[in-house]
């Protein structure tokens, strides 16, 4: 098969493969959309951390800022929540930008503790503004928006809703990185005083990879507001930003689809370990230790390097 | 890294801004001077640096002129990497100033001095390691042109772009399966794509730092006239160990000496001088 037609077959076994979900029940179906909300997120992330070799760890800012104004603009001004996404999506991509203008100075550790101290930031706001934002206990009372004069309470359509966001983001990522731009943020990841002396303006390029990591994490924010109409300050709180993290090694740095396979294995191990134990996150912990030390492509680096030699979706 | 940041430093050049600037120079926030002495390509005027005590550029005035091969030699320590950086905006100067095309470049960031023309490799292989030999050429040549930023149209797509990284990488004797990866090159290939990616740049002053350092003679002699064949009207500053690279490529050689510049003249007086002959040339040659 050439190139083009086993892209066209990956596609369409895919969105074949989203159709089908909802067939399995709402446990399932919800427990598949809350994994392809954040496979949004941590493939939002390895835009950063894969892509443009920055270590950030104050990600949940981005999606938390996007959830809570889809919720807030429904509570206090009524507004529909398809007009609450896009929002979001820019609100997220202005925070982006104006936490990216101050962050990028530095680069490694630094940048790590400023993004995170950022982040932590506006959780500091979540839980202190307790009349915008509920603080902890968080706002309830979201009424889910209509398509089509179905309401998005239905699981099986809040699903494909979700669905089509994350094909949207698998689609752009795949086409943003191999473009020029794309290409441009790769270079900064392999080799920064390089691109330099190259005569690319290094700081203005990673600042565009921020903002739109930032715009994107939005997108997975959204979302999540859509699906669980609810959002409180967890949502902003840095552990949530480190399980991204963890997602993206998981699945595969520096690839499209490993960060989603990472949020997935991380998702179910969730799910399926803690109905056994609570103490699940020390198994998450074993095997991203076991990952770490045998699969350091991650999964999905792993599976492309011994299956296809190649790129595939 | 202190370099960097110190490379950020404001715009610390006054001018009168009577003087009408190009955009580039608008752009790059550089002015343009009034040429005092004949104009060269690269000059650098007075240029010293500092680590503390520590004076790794005394004094340096030298120019390049276009079509120049220009030959920085010294025993090792003596601050040629040092100028380079200096002159390619790595590294800042304590003092003096830079020009190019008599344009006042001391202050510009490295990115801006690139687009202004200024091209270099590195002593050390500095590539991008993870990526095929044609993507480092043609991440470079993407560099130059205009709105790269625009469209999500893909690299790969690009015949134009690829048959130009193709083009320049055969100019340095690179033909075979450009799509390997950097890490699996031979250290000689890595040399010579180093100046590939810098001649991607389509510079008019090329700053060639030890090209063939860690070289076998062989591979020596394909870097001469690697050299050699590169467009005439190029500048070139060329930092070299290997005197009989230097000797057969330099139109003027200039001698650095604990960062000072000890003589500077046509190979033939080089090579005469004893001052030259004491320090450098008397030491194991």
């Amino acid at each position: 098969m050439s190139a083009g037609a086993r892209r066209a077959a990956g596609w369409v076994l895919l969105i074949a493969a989203l159709a089908l979900v909802p067939l399995s029940g709402t446990y399932v179906t919800g427990l598949a959309a809350e994994v392809l909300v954040f496979a949004i997120f941590a493939m939002s992330l390895d835009l950063l951390i894969g892509y443009t070799g920055l270590l950030s760890f104050g990600h949940a800012a981005f999606f938390g800022v996007s959830a809570y104004t889809v919720v807030i603009l429904g509570l206090q001004f009524g507004l529909s929540g398809w007009i609450g996404v896009a929002a979001g999506i820019l609100v997220s991509a202005v925070v982006a930008a104006a936490i990216g203008f101050f962050s990028i100075r530095v680069s490694g550790i630094p940048f790590l503790m400023l993004t995170m101290a950022f982040a932590q930031l506006l959780m500091a706001i979540s839980i202190k503004w307790r009349s915008v934002t509920g603080g902890t206990d968080g706002l309830s009372g979201f009424q889910r928006p209509t398509l089509f004069g179905y309401s998005l309470d239905n699981r099986a359509l809040q699903f494909y809703v979700v669905a089509t966001g994350f094909l949207l983001v698998l689609w752009f990522l795949r086409r943003l990185i191999a473009s020029p731009l794309g290409s441009i943020f790769i270079g900064i990841r392999e080799n920064e005083q390089r691109m330099r002396a190259a005569g690319y303006p290094v700081q203005r390029f990673k600042l565009v990879s921020f903002t739109l990591a930032g715009a994107l994490a939005g997108v997975g924010g959204g979302l999540y507001a859509l699906q669980n109409a609810f959002v409180s300050s967890d949502i902003l709180h840095w552990s949530l930003s480190g399980d991204a993290i963890i997602m993206v090694i998981l699945g595969g740095t520096g690839t499209i689809v490993g960060p989603a396979i990472g949020a997935g294995m991380f998702l179910l191990l969730k799910n399926v370990v803690s109905s056994h134990t609570e103490y699940w996150l020390l198994w998450v912990g074993i095997i991203f230790i076991l990952c770490v030390m045998f699969l350091p492509q991650g999964v999905w680096g792993w599976l492309r390097a011994r299956r296809f030699g190649g790129r595939t979706p | 890294m202190a370099a960097r940041a110190a490379l950020r430093r404001p715009d610390t050049v006054s001018g009168d801004g009577a003087a009408p600037e190009s955009a580039a120079s608008q752009r790059y926030g550089v002015r343009e001077e009034k040429p005092a002495a004949p104009a060269s390509l690269l000059r650098t005027q007075a240029l010293h640096k500092a680590f503390g005590s520590l004076v790794v550029t005394r004094n340096v005035s030298l120019s390049v002129n276009a079509g120049e091969r220009h030959a920085l030699i010294g025993p090792n320590g003596a601050g040629k990497t040092s100028l380079v950086h200096q002159i390619a905006g790595q590294l800042a100067p304590t003092s003096g100033r830079i020009f190019l095309r008599e344009q006042d470049i001391t202050a510009a960031v490295p990115e801006a001095r690139a687009q202004l023309g200024i091209g270099r490799t590195f002593q050390k292989n500095n590539l991008f390691r993870g990526l095929t030999m044609r993507e480092n050429v043609r991440l470079a040549l993407q560099a130059k042109r205009r709105g790269w930023y625009r469209a999500l149209r893909a690299t790969a797509a690009d015949r134009s772009q690829r048959a130009e990284a193709d083009d320049i990488l055969a100019q340095v004797r690179l033909t075979d399966d450009l799509d390997r990866p950097v890490s699996s090159l031979s250290y000689g290939e890595q040399r010579q794509l180093e100046v590939a990616v810098a001649l991607a740049g389509k510079p008019a002053v090329l700053l060639l730092d030890e090209p063939t350092s860690g070289m076998s003679s062989a591979e020596t002699d394909s870097m001469i006239s690697l050299v050699h064949s590169l467009p005439a009207e190029l500048g070139i500053l060329l930092i070299e160990h290997d005197m009989k690279v230097v000797f057969s490529l330099a139109h003027t050689i200039t001698v650095l000496y604990y960062g000072e510049v000890l003589a500077s003249g046509p190979p033939a007086a080089i090579r005469d001088n004893p001052k030259v002959r004491d320090v450098y040339l008397g030491l194991g040659h």
